[in-house]
C-alpha cells in the first residue's frame, strides 16, 4: 500500500530533518537532549524512532511541533515539510501549521483528555484553533465524520473520557490529530497501554487513515515487535543522538551499531526461537548522564565492542550498508568500527 | 500455608449512586498471596479489565463492593493503628502512571525522601541520600540525572522507574506492580523485570506484576490470571497458560503479538471485532449476566449466555469457558 503512495508522489520528502538541537538549561547545567538529528521520512512512509528512556525522542517530537518549553530551547537544525522549514516559523504561523502540516499524538495522550469535557467539544476545540469560522451544525458534522474514521460511533461525542475504554481514549486522540489533514503524523508510544489485541486494531486505523491523507507517519515507542509490524524505516537513539538509520530489515536482521545490536538482542523470548523462557539480557550500565557525557563515543563505557579509540573520537552517522542494488535504501551507524 | 494477603470472592461495582451507570470493574475474584512461597504472579488483561482495580483493593484503597480483603488474616477495614503501618509497609506499589503520583510543586527527591523517614530508614541526612542514590542505581537511574529534577523534568520511563525505586526503599513482603515497564525500551525492560525477579528470588519479595503484555509476563512470572472484562476467563502456570491457550480470549490475545520479524507479519484473519466495543460497552453493565467474551468470540454458542463456571481442567489449571463444561467444576 505504501508503495503505491510512493510511486504516486514520486521522491519527494515528506519531512526532512537536518541537525535538530535541542537543549534543556537547568540549574545543574546544559543537557542536550535531542544533538544533530537528521532524517527524513517519504510521502506515504511510516519511520519508526526507538532507544533508550531518555534518549530524546519525546523531545525530537516536541521540538518538530515547536512545543520545547523553557528552560528547553531548540539550539540548531531545521525541519522541512513542503519547502517550509517549521523551526522558523512564526508562533502564529506555527499554530496554523500544526494539524494542517504536521500533528502529533502525544506521549499519554489518552490519560490527558481533559476529563470534564465531552469527547465532541474537546475535537471542536482543536478545529476552532484553525478556523473559527464554522457554524455549530457544521462543526457537528466534522466530529461525526471524525469520529468515523477512526472507528467510532456518533454517540461518543457526547461521552466524558471516564466513560470510554482506553483504546476508545486513544482513537478520539488520533481524531483530534488528523483533524486537519496534516502531511506528517508523529506518534508517541500511542499503545503502549493498550494490549495487543487494540493495539493492532489502533494501528490498523492509523495505517487507513495514513493512506487516505497520504501523509507520513513518525512512530516513536519501545515495542520492536510492533515498529516490524508497522514500519519501512527505523532509527534508534541513544543519548540525544541518532545512532543508526536504515530499513526495518536491516536493522532487524543485520544491526550494525553494537547499542543497536543489543537492544535487538534483548527482546524477549516468545517473540524469538533462540531463547529460553527467563533469559533476559538487559545491556548492562545506565543510560549516561547527560549533563557529562562520556567524551568520544557517547555508548562505549557499555560498549562490549568498545576499542582504545572510542573513549577519544566522536562517530558520525555514515554509510555502512548500501543496498541500493535490492531497493533497500541506505543504513547509517554511529559507530567507530566503521 | 500463610497467606499474606487475600481476596476472598471480591467483586467492585462503581457508580453504585443515583443516576450514575453502574460499571462492574471485577466479578467474584479470589487471589492468596502466601508469604511463605513468595511467587511472581501476572495479571494480564486490556485496558479496563480490571487490573488496577485488583491492585487498589489489594492495596487498601478501595473497599470490595462484596466480598474480603484479608491482611494476614484479618479485613483490612478492621486493622488497628499498629498492624496497618506495618501493612502499609509490607505491601508497596508501583503504579501504572507515575506521573500522578508525584505532586508536581515538588521535586522528585521528596517522593524519595519522605518514605525513607517516615519508615526511619535512615539516621542522618546524608545516610537517607546514600540509601537513595543506591537504589536508583539498582533501577538503572543515574541519580544526578534524577535527584534535584521536577517530575515534567524527566522522560517517561525515567519516571517509572523512579516508582520501582520508591517501592524497593522500604523492603516490602509484597510489591504490586502496575504496569511498570509499559514506557521503557526492551533493553531496560530486560534490566527491570530482572530485578523484579531478583527482589523475588533474593529477597524472597512476592511480586502482582501486572501488566497488559503477555510476553513479560511469560518471562518473568510462574503463575498467570488472565482477565476480562473484569472476569478470569483463564488461571494456572504461567508456561502451559501461554503456550496452550484454551480459552478463546487468550488464543487470541497470543496470536495478536507483534513479532519483531520482518517476515512474519500479524496473522491474517484472526477475529477481531468493531473496536467500538472494546472494553466499555453493555457486557460490563451489572445487569449482563453472560460469558464476558461472547460478542467477539469465534465458538459462541446458546449457552454462552449464562456466565461460564471457572472450570478445572488440570490440576493447577482454570478456563471460565463453556467449551470446557465437560471438565468439573471448581
Ligand atoms: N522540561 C525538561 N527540563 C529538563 N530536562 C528535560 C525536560 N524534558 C525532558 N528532559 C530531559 O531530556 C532527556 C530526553 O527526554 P525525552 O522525554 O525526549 O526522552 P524519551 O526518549 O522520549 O524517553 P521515554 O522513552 O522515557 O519517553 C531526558 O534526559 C529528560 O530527563
Ligand atoms: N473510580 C472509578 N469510577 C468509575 N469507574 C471506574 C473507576 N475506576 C475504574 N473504573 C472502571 O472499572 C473498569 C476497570 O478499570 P481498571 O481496574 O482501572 O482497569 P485496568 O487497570 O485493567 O485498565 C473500567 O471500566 C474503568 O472505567
Ligand atoms: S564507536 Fe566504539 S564504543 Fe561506540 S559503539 Fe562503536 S565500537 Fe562501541
Ligand atoms: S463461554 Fe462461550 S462465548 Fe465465552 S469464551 Fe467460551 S465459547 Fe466463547
Ligand atoms: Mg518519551
Ligand atoms: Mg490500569
Amino acid at each position: 500500500m505504501s508503495a503505491e503512495t510512493h510511486a504516486n508522489t514520486g521522491h519527494s520528502v515528506a519531512l526532512d530533518v537536518n541537525d535538530l538541537g535541542v537543549s534543556y538549561f537547568t540549574s545543574s547545567g546544559e543537557i542536550k537532549a535531542a544533538d544533530g538529528v537528521s532524517f527524513s521520512i517519504l510521502p506515504g512512509k511510516r519511520m519508526g524512532l526507538v532507544g533508550e528512556s531518555g534518549s530524546g525522542k519525546t523531545t525530537t517530537a516536541l521540538a518538530l511541533m515547536r512545543l520545547i518549553k523553557p528552560p528547553g530551547c531548540i539550539t540548531k537544525g531545521s525541519a522541512v515539510i513542503d519547502g517550509i522549514d517549521l523551526l522558523s516559523l512564526s508562533e502564529e504561523e506555527m499554530r496554523t501549521a500544526k494539524l494542517s502540516q504536521i500533528a502529533l499524538v502525544p506521549q499519554g495522550a489518552m490519560n490527558s483528555l481533559n476529563p470534564v469535557a465531552k469527547v465532541k467539544n474537546q475535537i471542536i476545540d482543536g478545529l476552532r484553533d484553525h478556523d473559527a469560522q464554522h457554524s455549530a451544525s457544521q462543526y457537528r458534522e466534522l466530529v461525526t465524520e471524525l469520529l468515523d474514521k477512526v472507528g467510532l460511533n456518533r454517540q461518543v461525542g457526547d461521552m466524558y473520557p471516564h466513560e470510554l475504554s482506553g483504546g476508545m481514549k486513544q482513537r478520539v486522540t488520533i481524531a483530534i490529530a488528523i483533524s486537519m489533514g496534516p502531511k506528517v503524523i508523529i506518534a508517541d508510544e500511542p499503545t503502549s497501554a493498550l494490549d495487543v489485541v487494540v493495539q493492532r486494531q489502533i494501528m490498523e486505523t492509523l495505517a487507513e487513515l495514513q493512506d487516505e491523507l497520504g501523509a507520513a507517519i513518525l512512530l516513536i515507542g519501545h515495542d520492536i515487535g510492533l515498529m516490524a509490524q508497522f514500519v519501512d524505516t527505523l532509527g534508534v537513539m541513544y543519548a540525544g543522538k541518532l545512532v543508526e538509520t536504515g530499513t526495518l530489515r536491516q536493522l532487524l536482521r543485520e544491526p550494525k551499531h553494537p547499542y543497536t545490536q543489543m537492544l535487538i538482542d534483548s527482546l524477549p523470548s516468545l517473540e524469538r526461537k533462540d531463547r529460553k523462557r527467563g533469559d533476559l539480557r538487559g545491556i548492562p550500565g545506565t543510560a549516561p548522564s547527560l549533563y557529562a557525557l562520556p567524551s568520544g563515543c557517547p555508548f562505549h563505557p557499555r560498549c562490549p565492542q568498545a576499542m582504545e579509540i572510542c573513549p577519544s573520537e566522536e562517530p558520525l552517522l555514515k554509510v555502512v550498508n548500501d543496498d541500493h542494488a535490492a531497493n533497500q535504501g541506505e543504513q547509517q551507524a554511529a559507530c567507530l568500527l566503521y | 500455608m500463610s497467606s499474606l494477603i487475600e481476596l476472598k470472592n471480591t467483586s467492585k461495582i462503581f457508580g453504585t449512586g443515583w443516576f450514575s451507570r453502574k460499571t462492574v470493574a471485577l466479578r467474584d475474584f479470589s487471589i492468596s498471596i502466601d508469604e511463605d512461597e513468595p511467587a511472581i504472579t501476572a495479571l494480564v488483561g486490556e485496558s479496563g479489565s480490571g487490573k488496577t482495580t485488583i491492585a487498589r483493593l489489594i492495596l487498601g484503597i478501595i473497599p470490595p463492593t462484596t466480598g474480603e480483603v484479608l491482611y494476614r488474616g484479618k479485613a483490612v477495614a478492621r486493622l488497628s493503628r499498629a498492624e496497618r503501618r506495618q501493612f502499609r509497609r509490607d505491601v508497596q506499589v508501583i503504579f501504572q502512571d507515575p506521573f500522578e503520583v508525584y505532586n508536581p510543586f515538588y521535586k522528585v527527591d521528596h517522593a524519595l525522601h519522605l518514605p525513607v523517614r517516615k519508615a526511619g530508614l535512615a539516621s542522618s541526612r546524608d545516610e537517607a541520600v546514600e540509601i537513595i542514590e543506591t537504589t536508583l542505581r539498582q533501577v538503572g537511574l543515574n541519580p544526578r540525572d534524577t535527584l534535584g529534577r521536577y517530575p515534567h523534568q524527566l522522560s517517561g520511563g525515567q519516571r517509572q522507574r523512579v516508582m520501582v525505586a520508591r517501592a524497593l526503599l522500604l523492603n516490602p513482603k509484597l510489591i504490586v506492580a502496575d504496569e511498570p515497564v509499559s514506557m521503557v525500551d526492551a533493553s531496560l525492560r530486560a534490566t527491570i523485570l530482572e530485578n523484579l525477579r531478583q527482589l523475588n528470588a533474593e529477597f524472597g519479595i512476592s511480586i502482582i506484576y501486572i501488566t497488559h503484555d503477555l510476553t513479560t509476563a511469560y518471562e518473568i512470572s510462574e503463575k498467570i490470571v488472565v482477565l476480562y472484562r473484569g472476569v478470569v476467563a483463564e488461571q494456572g502456570d504461567v508456561v502451559p497458560v501461554v503456550e496452550e491457550p484454551e480459552h478463546p480470549y487468550t488464543q487470541l490475545l497470543i496470536g495478536s503479538i507483534p513479532m519483531p520479524d520482518p517476515d512474519q507479519k500479524w496473522q491474517q484473519g484472526l477475529e477481531v471485532v468493531s473496536p467500538t466495543t472494546d472494553g466499555a460497552d453493555d457486557t460490563m453493565n451489572a445487569e449482563y449476566a453472560g460469558c464476558q467474551f461472547a460478542d467477539r468470540c469465534p465458538h459462541a454458542m446458546e449457552i454462552c449466555k449464562e456466565a461460564a463456571p471457572l472450570y478445572q481442567t488440570a490440576p493447577n489449571r482454570v478456563v471460565s469457558c463453556h467449551l470446557y463444561r465437560e471438565t468439573a467444576v471448581v
